[in-house]
């Protein structure tokens, strides 16, 4: 039951970035909500928990967004993997700050998501010959994704955390009987 | 080196599995969106709309004299419209298409449109919006849904003219960022703010569509052709409904 709504989350997840979140955000700037659910996952749970998740995540939005597949999987795990090991030298110890410490995740995360992808893009375009006019990686963009991303996480973030807690409810329940 | 080496095609069934599954709920949540920017930019807009209301009404005072003028310039408007020659919207059988979907990353630059092969729509076919002007083609379908490649995506090419000078040429997309008009042969004339459309070689976009303006010029680094970056006349991010030219 819990991996069917978490996998209906990642699915919501990547629609609503690749239909509903356009009308508000620049192009090219649109907060990659997938991702930062998976790193919210990620900064509570161990790695290898979470990368299925993030496999899957990574896998709706490549079918969604009609790139090669693959390459946000590849991001994506990436991103999960250098959270993890973030959220366990410091979430451990500075529990009180959890929210602005995943803040800080998630900024990091985006990061590194774009720089993933942007240098897979340019890879591609110049596997298949295609003209390249990307320009710089460093853009606008690169300052407005974090920025739209923390946007996003303040507002999705205490109720992905009610409902982690509502399963987790749940399953000592479970374990009690 | 897998994620580039792996054939396009070769997901092509998953992705329209998913494409079917995630058309209802890409529909409502991209009518919903639009909706919802609709409202907020009508609910910004109306504190500025008591001051907006005297200005117009001064306008209108002086708007009024100016009509007399302006009958003038839509004689001269027609005439031109006759001159320009493009391509009349209704020759063409259209299928209106909402679009559901858009590229989130910044490098891409498509949209998905609530039309696919159960609506007759086809790979290759163009996508214009309501002025005759054109956005893209269509690149992959589903049943009920495409993928419109925009023509600011590199993989992309149109055979267009300069609507001015007669200069031949071909658009590429630039990711996003704008087109580039090449291969225009050294001898041709271009010049900036000159108008750029389809020139209907190679047969798979008619003639006479608007693609954008020409802002600026240059040569290409092989010293062979002449190069001019285009500005669309559209913006693609805001579009709502399209055409597709079938």
């Amino acid at each position: 039951m819990q991996n069917i709504f978490i996998g209906l989350i990642l699915f919501l997840s990547v629609v609503l970035q690749t239909s509903f979140l356009p009308n508000f955000f620049p192009a090219g700037a649109v907060p990659d909500i997938a991702l930062i659910v998976i790193i919210i996952w990620t900064a509570q749970v161990d790695f290898n928990a979470v990368l299925k998740w993030a496999i899957l995540g990574g896998l709706l939005l490549d079918l969604a967004s009609f790139w090669p597949i693959g390459m946000d999987v590849f991001s994506f795990v990436a991103v999960a993997f250098v959270v993890n090991s973030l959220s366990k030298r410091f979430l451990v110890n500075q529990f009180a700050w959890k929210f602005f410490i995943v803040m800080a995740m998630i900024a990091i995360g985006t990061l590194i998501n774009y720089v993933i992808v942007f240098s897979l893009m340019k890879m591609l375009v110049s596997f298949k010959g295609l003209a390249d006019s990307s320009g710089s990686i460093i853009n606008q963009d690169l300052f407005l994704k974090p920025l739209y991303n923390l946007i996003v996480f303040a507002a999705i973030y205490w109720p992905l955390e009610k409902l982690d807690k509502t399963f987790k409810y749940n399953k000592r329940i479970i374990i009690k009987r | 080196m897998l994620i580039l080496i792996n054939p396009k095609g070769l997901f092509n069934p998953v992705r329209t599995i998913f494409s079917e599954i995630a058309y209802p709920f890409q529909k409502t949540f991209s009518i919903v969106g639009r909706s919802l920017d609709e409202s907020f930019a009508f609910m910004g807009s109306i504190g500025a709309m008591k001051t907006e209301n005297e200005k117009l009404i001064r306008e209108n005072n002086s708007l009024v004299s100016e009509i007399a003028s302006l009958q003038e310039a839509k004689k001269e408007n027609d005439t031109l419209r006759e001159q320009l020659n493009l391509a009349p919207k209704d020759k063409f059988d259209l299928e209106a298409a909402f679009v559901i979907g858009q590229d989130p990353q910044s490098l891409g630059s498509w949209i998905m449109i609530g039309k696919g092969s159960a609506d007759g729509i086809k790979p290759g076919m163009p996508v214009i919006v309501s002025d005759g002007i054109l956005v893209g083609k269509v690149d992959e379908i589903s049943p009920n849904s495409s993928k419109v490649s925009l023509l600011t995506d590199s993989g992309n090419a149109v055979n267009v003219s300069d609507l001015e000078t007669g200069a031949k040429g071909l658009i590429k997309g630039a990711y996003g960022l704008g087109m580039m008009m090449d291969m225009v042969a050294q001898a041709d004339v271009l010049n900036q703010g000159d108008t750029v459309i389809t020139s209907g070689l190679g047969g798979d976009i008619p003639r006479g569509l608007l693609v954008g303006t020409i802002q600026e010029v240059k040569i290409s680094s092989d010293k062979l052709f002449q190069q001019a970056i285009v500005i669309p006349r559209v913006r693609y991010q805001k579009l709502d409904i399209v055409f597709v030219i079938k």
